[in-house]
């Protein structure tokens, strides 16, 4: 026998060491506990260090950032992820950053987790103007933890030439003259999401019974489907698209794409309004908490905001950003959708334990299996 | 042991040789043999309150792998790998023929042509069958310019589309081992069976294919290996009712944030494709097909 | 001649700009054993090819049993072949190798069968018949491809180079072998070959090319003994040529000295220079001085003297030096006259002698 080959006595002491650690990980999570001795202390607006921003790629206008670091004498570096999921694994594993922007209910996963830290948002000298929509939302009710970044809402794009009868009502996802050509957004809680609405159940209801019924109302749906899709830009602009679920900053970036920006219609539905938001929060592992609420407040200052928004296409609720949202789809209104006057119908997605989301996620499955 | 080992030369040189395997053994133990393990570790886990993956000794996971909702998006992968593997031997087949016996002093080049695309990352070049497919897109555009369909058809957003993807997308695993074994075939062996009474077709079928075997086997193995567990192409090219098990995990991991379970359906995968690379293994070890 | 079995009318073969077989006409009668023998690039192995089908003539026409038969696809030829490297079908065992042909005709089961069978013992391979070509040896592989090949019966059996591969000693028994069958079964051998030894030992008739033509075709007496040019003269064993000038008659000059050889053969007139050969082993050798011992009276003879000797154990082979500067080889075959004690010496002087009737005289 060769000295490379392993005996069977020594195969069973490996398995038998394998075991030992993985009855040592039981119970473990994932990662390893985060050293979080800073967190506790108060952060001042004021530069502490040079700053590194987590974001998702083409979010923000480079010119501001480069801006303030001309303005302040800091570097300003930012990184990229492709999901929000792959960002809370970096942050777990004790990623640096400084400034990351989840989604409301990572908001609540981060603060539960104890990975981002608070901030006393008085202290922004921007922060006035926040949409009221944002004073203690239900992710961060002492509004200690999060500033808005921008906000999007859900509703049904189509194409004019093609789809003339719409009813402003989620029922719209099968509309005969389209049938065939529609796009389901690709996300297990929009879909699940306005199926509970057209149902009249509440947005993120976890009742087996209606949840078994928006199944049903999904797999009719799915019949006059083409596809599953978040890339509703593309599925509009090249004409695979008569309707689609679609985010509203989506539809703006689809009419910048076309001769005639009129060809592509977008609603909001009278069962409610999914709204979404991206959040500004700071990690407890950041090095320059305070050059980051320094750069928080420069985002919401109006002038910074108005540029940003022009430059990304997704409205921020903020003075400034507000208005450059309104210039931006002045041609069709029906875009912009001020979160002050949806009042009742705005909804948020919310799945707060995690049986729930597998519940949810299961459904998806089956729909799309 | 050998008593030649204990003295002078014998001994230094297997001193080199085991201090050799150290840095490729814990290079392959790090990065490799613990990640897996880890993954196994973590498929008998389960979800915490945070929606974070914990460690544990729980079957759960595997039995829900095994739920009937699961079984027509195994059932449909298989299905699209097999479509995959048997439309990339009938296109890749000829091509590679063509090159290994006629390609001449232009072989390596024509190689090189086939492969460099295969440089540009997947997705990127999946992103270029979306344009080329789509409803006004360049496919479409030029059966309506020669007057070959009114309308465009409809190509992206199918299981056609899918298939489409894959094959382009893993060719080229299928045509290399192919040109190597025609390649090898010694050119006598064809005109053996066409002075032997066989039609171009029967040589084809009694001798050729059987001396290619070899490379046939090996590209249909890996054709299928990363076909089956492929989820960009059903991603960007597929309609409705083209979920598959790639697209399963992918969700698993990032949409609906359970580790745990995205690990059960990984480690079955594993084992499934597994199954299949013991199969090819041991036909290799037996002389009959190859190893790359 | 016996009927004819193939008929080569005119046939030329070119790839591109080179020509392969250059307007050859060959006729093979029934039942013999005709070999092609010339140095690679001859277009020797183009001219088997075009017989198996594998390649079209550019020109002319190929007869196979006075059908014409150039453009009829190799799989609906009578001909089978026996190819330098076998070629076997590695994936089937030895009977299947065998019974491919068989099958491909639709040949009966139980026909296939006996005729496997009868193949098999043919070439002696009844014990392996259940072997991959693998598991085989070289001589082995190689009476499968043969029998694989006479199985079919073909009118014609085609062999290109196949003992080429196998080494010296296996080689001499395959000849015999190989002859043996020809005789036992009748069919018509077409032999390519490099090998002037094997072709002279086996066939009954050898075409020797050069170029894509055939310089000369004839038994291999005839070829051995009587070559027409320099180039068939210097392809078949070691020929000594010498310029000579014609004189009048049957006399030709080489040096100082004038050689009366009993046919000059037509056209060649007064003052002409001829080529004439002569074989290593018709030259005589003896002392200067000494007692002519086998020099005879009647033989031509010039002195030189020895440059160099090769010990062949069977006898000696020396060369030799004439007074002009040309060289000559002797091949000195020991004999039981030979003088146990006798041993030539580099630069001894001697007389060199031939029967005029072994000179060849070369156009």
């Amino acid at each position: 026998m060769s000295e490379l080959e392993l005996s069977r006595r020594q195969l069973l002491l490996a398995g038998a060491g394998l075991v030992a650690t993985a009855y040592g990980l039981s119970g473990c999570t994932v990662e390893r506990p985060l050293d979080r001795s800073a967190a506790g202390d108060e952060v001042e607006p004021k530069i502490d260090g040079d700053l590194l921003i987590f974001n998702w790629a083409q979010y923000m206008d480079p010119a501001l950032k480069k801006e303030f670091a001309e303005k302040y004498g800091v570097a300003v570096n930012e990184v990229n992820f492709d999901n929000l999921e792959a960002m809370v694994t970096k942050l777990r594993a004790g990623g640096a950053y400084d400034l990351i922007f989840p989604s409301t209910e990572y908001v609540l996963r981060l603060r539960n987790e104890q990975l981002i830290r608070p901030f006393d948002r008085a202290k922004l000298k921007n922060a006035d103007s926040l949409s009221p929509f944002y004073d203690s939302p239900w992710y961060d009710p002492n509004s200690e933890f999060s500033v808005p970044y921008a906000y999007y809402t859900t509703g049904i794009a189509w194409n004019t030439n093609e789809v003339n009868d719409m009813t402003e009502s989620w029922a719209d996802m099968s509309n005969p003259e389209a049938l065939g050509r529609i796009f389901m957004l690709d996300d297990f809680q929009e879909g699940i999401g306005q199926a509970n609405l057209l149902n009249g159940f509440y947005l993120n209801t976890e009742k087996p019974d209606e949840l078994e019924v928006s199944k049903q109302t999904l797999l009719e749906q799915k019949e006059g489907l083409r596809g599953f899709s978040t890339n509703s830009v593309q599925n509009l602009v090249s004409g695979a698209a008569a309707l689609t679920q679609a985010w509203n900053g989506d539809v703006v970036n689809a009419r910048n794409q076309v001769d005639d920006p009129s060809i592509f219609a977008y609603q909001t539905c009278k069962e409610g309004v999914p709204v979404g938001s991206d959040l500004m929060c700071i990690p407890v592992t950041s090095k320059s908490p305070g050059t980051a609420m320094m750069f928080m407040d420069w985002i919401l200052k109006p002038e910074n905001a108005y540029r940003n928004v022009m430059w990304n296409g997704y409205p921020q609720p903020v003075a400034g950003g507000r208005e450059a949202f309104a210039e931006l789809v002045k041609d069709d209104p029906s875009i912009d959708v001020d979160l002050n006057q949806l009042a009742d119908s705005a909804m948020e997605f919310r799945l707060d334990s995690p049986e729930a989301r597998q519940e949810w996620t299961r459904l998806w499955t089956e729909v799309k299996a | 042991m050998d008593p030649a080992l204990d003295r002078g030369e014998g001994l230094s040189s297997k001193r080199f040789w085991d201090w050799f395997i150290f840095p490729g053994g814990i290079w392959i133990a790090l990065l490799f043999a613990i990640p897996l393990f880890l993954v196994l570790a973590l498929s008998f886990g389960h979800v915490d309150d945070f929606g974070r993956g914990v460690y544990g000794f729980s079957m759960d996971n595997y039995k829900d792998v095994f739920d009937s909702t699961y079984v027509p998006v195994l059932v449909r992968s298989v299905g699209y790998a097999l479509a995959t593997v048997i439309l990339c031997l009938l296109v890749g087949y000829p091509v590679a023929y063509f090159i290994a016996r006629f390609g001449g002093k232009y072989r390596y080049v024509l190689l090189a042509a086939l492969v460099i695309p295969f440089f540009v990352n997947y997705l990127v070049r999946t992103y270029a069958w979306v344009a080329l497919l789509a409803d006004q897109g360049l496919v479409n555009n030029l059966l309506v310019d020669w007057g070959l369909t009114q309308e465009p058809i409809q190509m992206i957003n199918t299981p056609f589309a899918v298939i489409g993807g894959l094959v382009y997308g893993y060719i080229i695993f299928m045509i290399l081992p192919l040109y190597g074994s025609i390649e090898r075939m010694d050119p006598s062996v064809v005109e053996a069976g066409k002075d032997l009474y066989g039609s171009p077709l029967q040589t084809f079928l009694h001798v050729t294919l059987p001396a290619t075997q070899a490379g046939i086997l090996a590209g249909c193995v890996l054709v299928f290996l990363p076909a089956v567990g492929d989820f960009v192409s059903a991603q960007l090219l597929g309609g409705p009712d083209t979920y598959m098990v790639g697209n399963l995990i992918q969700d698993q991991f990032f949409a609906a944030s359970n580790w745990p379970f995205g690990s059960a359906l990984t480690v079955v995968m594993m084992l499934f494709l597994a199954v299949w690379m013991v199969f090819y293994l041991r036909r290799a070890s037996k002389g009959e097909a190859e190893v790359l | 001649m016996a009927e004819e079995a193939i008929r080569i009318e005119s046939v030329t073969k070119r790839f591109g700009d080179f020509v392969a077989v250059d307007d050859v006409d060959i006729s093979i009668a029934q039942g013999e054993f005709f070999s092609l023998l010339g140095p690679s690039g001859c277009g020797k192995t183009t001219t088997l090819r075009m017989l198996a089908g594998f390649e079209v003539p550019t020109e002319g026409r190929i007869l196979l049993e006075g059908d014409p038969v150039e453009n009829v696809p190799p799989h609906r030829r009578n001909v089978n072949m026996v190819f330098q490297s076998y070629a076997l079908f590695e994936h089937l065992d030895v009977e299947n190798n065998i019974a491919f042909g068989l099958k491909r005709k639709k040949v009966a089961k139980d026909e296939i069968k006996s005729r496997v069978t009868e193949a098999l013992e043919l070439v002696d391979l009844s014990a392996k018949s259940g072997a991959r070509p693998n598991e085989l040896s070289g001589g082995q592989r190689q009476r499968v491809a043969l029998a694989r090949a006479l199985v079919n019966r073909p009118r014609v059996l085609l062999l290109d180079e196949p003992l080429g591969a196998l080494d010296l000693k296996l080689r001499r028994q395959m000849q015999i072998e190989l002859k043996e069958i020809q005789r036992e079964v009748g069919i018509t051998f077409v032999y390519v070959t490099h090998d002037q030894e094997e072709a002279l030992s086996m066939s009954d008739r050898i075409a020797v090319m050069s170029d894509g033509r055939v310089a000369q075709c004839g038994p291999p007496e005839e070829i051995y003994e009587h070559p027409t040019e320099e180039f068939v003269a210097g392809f078949i064993g070691i020929s000594n040529l010498l310029q000579g000038r014609v004189e009048s008659g049957n006399r030709v000059r080489i040096g100082d000295d004038c050689l009366e050889v009993p046919d000059l053969g037509d056209g060649h007139g007064e003052g002409e220079t001829v080529q004439i050969a002569v074989r290593p082993e018709k030259v005589a050798v003896d002392e200067v001085g000494g007692e002519p011992y086998r020099v005879e009276p009647d033989m031509f003879t010039v002195e030189g003297e020895i440059e160099s000797k090769v010990y062949l154990g069977v006898g000696n082979q020396l060369t030799l030096k004439l007074g002009d500067g040309s060289r000559l080889v002797a091949l000195e075959q020991a004999t039981y006259r030979m003088k146990a004690d006798e041993q030539w010496e580099v630069g001894q002087r001697v007389t060199i002698g031939w029967h005029p009737e072994h000179c060849m005289i070369l156009s």
